[in-house]
């Protein structure tokens, strides 16, 4: 790590050289520093590596800027006489860094404060420009959008996506889309290739080629003709897939692949760089195993397509010169043909544009992938930058200590005679060494914190395969340190305004010098703690927030000890829903066997799994009215004992029993959510329901039991109301009983039943794969994940400002103390008490500290708002942040006072009024 | 144009000396070979940085005093690296600058300031 690092590095250095010299000797230099650096490895401990490559970098940057300084200098004798300005910058830097090693406090304290908030700030904005500001790793990525739907007419804000019947109409007739595509994700299992595996599937039209663009790296992509045979299936490999099961085999193509039991043929490799639909846009995949192949669909033809199967997804690419906005224009305008144009599915269309009031939306793609965390990013960034303003006015504060101890030193250069510009080069060589320095060292934190950051951030955070530090990264620290080095510089610049005899005359400090520097010093305290204080805000608002969604009760007893795994049925074994639920059945039972087991049950979407498919659901004796969709519901299947093992606890009627699917019933059983909304002040138990689209006489269903309510997407909303049905219902209509996870309530450790429990799957078919093998406390933590991220880092964010905030109110209460010695002294020789000492300084700290945290206050009222979004269960107001945020500050605030306050008791007045 | 004079680039500096010995017995040589060379033969008391080093060689190739070369055929391994050699120019300023420490060697004798080494 260090190595590469060290070694990148040295690259960066390289590209100080003059471009002549980079291009005869840049690639040269680079081997050789790699060959030694090798050496240093073998030979040396750490330090020696450590000090091997400080060594190396001093040398490189030291002889680039020679050589720099030659080529401005212009072709001299063999750079025997260079430029004269360069030689004398040289030399002021030469005194800079003699100056400043006979001031080691005041240089470590810079460098560690400036290298912290660039450091911090460089990693953050390098996590947004990789996630927010750079396009998509696809040719011409603007051009790409999503395609979506809402109906209003089924409730606000409900997406519906896209069905082959819609993508079909569009393709056909819209002319602001150059191309589109159409996919759908599935599980499959491979087998045939070492032990079965659970992966991911994309089922795609060809056309994804013509929208984003990318070729495959082996063979070809999909076709038009592809799967249009039944018999002769096609398979296009991910780079992953061809690597770990095929062993990169060059020849691949052509060779067979068992998928879901079917021999498929593989026709091409995508390259690595090629993720998509995962990778790139993981933000809306819950969680989902990658994709590791694609292969063709088919049901796009535009006279069989299916209208109202809203359980794809689209992307497509714009025409030249076309917008989105124009783009959802036209397709908004395609609807009214839908009746004409699918005269099969005439009652569909014209439910769909008069009853869901169904509109198209297109948005830019990478609105869509980066979604929500985008403002969680900015308010990230926004807080570094805060911390950065008070690093900034810490070292401001210490170059006003430093140019009062450089004054005179300056003021006898003038006097002897050193121009404007002299003076100018003294104090912008002192300011740019040490913030170069800081940039540098900041730099270097700045990769560990990426590092860190990618390492610890959610899964879900979108595009994290694509954070690093970029060069636009360099450039942000390289800004960033220009504009420190330029504000420090004119700090001592201004402070010069007193001129040269009165700086020289003043010998020593009177009682009252330094009226106006100490007004400015005090503002720049006032404002670190106003800013530290609106951080504190910040990150408490996130600290009630994450500690209000950990105690959401989740339904469900996820902190014991729960397996949970999941495993899929190839339909060419399991042709049927009655052999399905035979061998779940047969599962659950050899599973409860198992030492230490309490509970086992399966169930097709775990909660927290997302909305895993649901149907409109009508209840017996209430007909619809025309032109009303009854409202949508998410479906599950269970086993009998799925409640039992998650503890979700029932609270009317009875649980599913083994014979509720073996006898088909019909029995449902539902959630105390659904039950609110359906059978208000009613008893539910016996009323007959039925899922789906048009009711038929045969697929009713009879509620038989109440339970609680479950998360579906996340924790921070409990709303969708759920419906239970057994594997094998009146009818094989809705959700699909094949592939199922199962839970495992344990008295003993629940990962430690993982592999007993993969034994006793392959017992019973040694093909199937097992996948997500996690407990249900994982799982529960995942779905934390977010909220802790950002609050974790709001939190060192914030620390690190109060932090910053004490130290810059310790020196300014110590200075002015000091500055006070004889007023002190002279006090004490009156009379005053120690304890009349401690009240005097406390006071001048305490009035900074509290103006700070006033001004600090109403700045995090009016900026917490753009947190509501990111917050749960608080508002942006929460009185009790606030009041605990001012009781922190303000005690840190005492004690950077007292030990100033102290030393000020513990006075001598006979000494303190000799030492002036 | 006139014939470059060797006495024009003397004193040499240590690193160039050291850099000139290097190349004395060998057909070509690439710089990180060169590096260790100088090191080798300073027993370690002259370790330049890998920057201090090509400073040095850019000098060299830019007074005429060494020269880019094709690599000898048995090191031709790597077509990336640059290698060097003596030029005549080099070879004489070597030998005038060996010979000017020798005369220095030999005042200090004069004056006692410098006894053989026991052998």
């Amino acid at each position: 790590m260090f190595l590469t690092f060290s070694t990148w590095l040295y690259g960066l250095a390289l590209g100080l050289y003059p471009a002549g010299f980079r291009a005869a000797y840049a690639v040269e230099m680079d081997l050789t520093f790699r060959a030694r650096a090798r050496e240093a490895w073998r030979s040396r401990g750490v330090l020696g590596r450590v000090g091997f490559v400080v060594r190396e970098l001093c040398g490189v940057v030291g002889a680039a800027l020679l050589e720099r300084g030659r080529s401005i200098g212009g072709a001299d004798e063999r750079g025997r006489g260079e430029g004269n300005t360069m030689s004398s910058w040289l030399e002021e830097i030469r005194h800079a860094l003699r100056r400043l090693r006979r001031a080691p406090g005041f240089a470590f304290a810079t460098l560690v404060t400036l290298s912290l908030a660039i450091g911090a700030n460089t990693a953050i904005f390098s996590v947004v420009d990789s996630v927010v500001l750079s396009p998509l790793p696809y040719p011409d990525a603007d051009e790409l959008v999503w395609l979506d739907h809402e109906g209003p007419g089924l409730g606000p804000d409900v997406r519906l996506q896209m069905t082959p019947g819609l993508y079909a109409h569009y393709g056909r007739r819209g002319h602001t889309l150059a191309a589109s595509a159409l996919w759908s994700d599935s599980e499959v299992t491979l087998t045939g290739r070492g032990e079965p595996m659970r992966m991911g599937v994309t089922s795609v039209t060809h056309t994804l080629a013509d929208v984003l663009r990318v070729p495959p790296m082996l063979g070809r992509w999909l076709v038009a003709e592809d799967g249009l045979d039944a018999g002769a299936g096609v398979v296009v490999l991910s780079f992953e897939l061809w690597e770990s099961r095929f062993g990169a085999d060059p020849n691949v193509v052509g060779q067979t692949i068992v998928l879901n039991d079917m021999p498929l043929e593989i026709v091409g490799v995508m390259p690595a760089s090629f993720t998509f639909p995962n990778e790139a846009m993981r933000a809306f995949r819950g969680g989902n195993a990658g994709t590791k192949a694609w292969v063709p669909r088919t049901d796009v033809d535009p006279s069989t397509a299916r209208l109202s199967a809203f359980s794809t997804q689209a992307i497509a690419r714009l025409a030249p010169g076309a917008t989105p906005r124009e783009a959802q224009a036209e397709l908004n305008s395609l609807l009214p043909m839908l009746p004409d144009v699918y005269p099969d599915q005439r009652g569909q269309a014209v439910q769909l544009i008069d009853d869901v009031r169904l509109s198209p939306i297109v948005i830019p793609l990478k609105e869509h992938v980066v979604g929500n965390v985008r403002r969680t990013l900015w308010i990230l960034l926004g807080t570094v930058a805060f911390v950065l303003l008070i690093a900034c006015a810490n070292v401001g504060n210490l170059f006003l200590v430093r140019s009062e101890t450089l004054e005179r030193e300056v003021a006898v250069r003038t006097a002897l005679g050193a121009g404007r510009r002299h003076v100018l080069r003294f104090h912008v060589t002192e300011s740019c060494l040490l913030s170069a320095a800081g940039a540098t060292l900041g730099l270097v934190l700045a990769r560990a914190g990426v590092w860190a950051l990618t390492r610890f951030a959610p899964e879900a955070l979108p595009r994290l395969d694509a954070v690093g530090l970029h060069p636009s990264a360099l450039l942000f620290t390289g800004a960033l340190a220009t504009l420190a080095a330029a504000l420090f510089t004119t700090i001592p610049l201004v402070r010069r305004s007193r001129g040269v005899v009165t700086a020289l005359k003043d010998g020593s400090r009177g009682v009252t010098v330094g009226r106006a520097r100490l007004g400015a010093r005090q503002a720049l305290v006032v404002s670190e703690v106003g800013l530290a204080v609106v951080l504190l805000v910040g990150s408490g608002l996130m600290v009630r927030s994450y500690w209000s969604l950990s105690t959401v009760d989740p339904g469900f007893a996820g902190r014991e000890d729960v397996l949970t795994f999941q495993t899929g049925l190839p339909r060419a074994s399991y042709p049927d829903r009655a052999a399905v639920a035979a061998f779940y059945h047969q599962l659950v039972d050899r599973l409860a066997a198992l030492p230490g087991v309490e509970a086992v049950g399966a169930v097709s979407c775990l909660p927290l799994g997302g909305w895993c498919g649901g149907d409109p659901l009508q209840v017996e004796g209430r007909p619809v009215e025309p032109g009303v969709i009854p409202k949508v519901v998410a479906m599950r299947r269970v086993t009998d004992g799925y409640f039992e093992a998650m503890g979700i606890p029932l609270i009317r009627g009875r649980a599913m029993v083994r014979a509720d699917s073996e006898r088909r019933t019909g029995a449902a059983v539902i959630s105390q959510d659904l039950a609110d909304r359906y059978f208000p002040g009613e008893d539910p138990i016996g009323r007959r329901v039925y899922p789906g689209g048009m009711a038929s006489e045969a697929g009713w269903y009879t509620v038989v039991g109440v339970v609680g309510d479950t998360p579906t997407r996340t924790l921070a909303d409990l709303s969708d109301p759920l419906i239970y049905m057994p594997l094998e219902g009146t009818d094989d209509r809705g959700v699909s009983p094949y592939a199922m996870t199962l839970t495992i309530r344990t008295s003993e450790s629940a990962i430690g039943l993982a592999a007993a429990a993969r034994a006793t799957v392959w017992s019973l078919d040694p093909s199937l794969a097992l996948a997500h093998v996690r407990s249900l406390d994982d799982i529960l933590s995942a779905s934390e994940a977010p909220t802790a991220f950002t609050m974790v880092l709001l939190l060192i964010a914030s620390v690190v400002a109060l932090l910053l905030g004490a130290i810059g109110t310790y020196a300014v209460v110590a200075y002015v103390a000091n500055q006070r010695r004889a007023e002190l002294g002279i006090r004490m020789a009156l009379g005053a008490s120690g304890g009349d000492m401690y009240r005097l300084v406390l006071r001048a700290g305490g009035v900074l500290a509290v103006t700070g945290a006033g001004i600090g206050l109403a700045g995090a009222f009016a900026l917490t708002g753009v947190m509501r979004s990111i917050l749960f269960n608080v508002s942006p107001s929460d009185p009790a942040t606030y009041v605990g945020v001012t009781l922190v500050v303000l005690f840190a605030a005492t004690l950077a006072t007292f030990l100033p306050a102290r030393r000020a008791a513990s006075i001598d007045p006979a000494m303190a009024l000799k030492s002036d | 144009m006139e014939q470059p004079d060797a006495r024009d680039h003397l004193p040499v500096s240590n690193l160039s000396f050291h850099v000139l010995l290097a190349l004395g017995d060998t057909e070509a040589a690439h710089g990180y070979a060169i590096g260790k060379e100088v090191s080798r033969r300073s027993d370690g008391r002259l370790d330049p940085t890998t920057g201090g080093l090509y400073q040095a060689l850019k000098r060299l190739v830019e007074d005429g005093l060494i020269e880019h070369a094709q690599p000898a055929e048995a090191d031709s391994s790597d077509g990336r690296r640059k290698y060097f050699r003596l030029t005549t120019l080099g070879r004489r300023v070597a030998a005038l600058e060996a010979r000017r420490l020798h005369g220095l060697v030999a005042v200090a004798r004069e004056r006692r300031l410098f006894t053989e080494p026991p052998s």
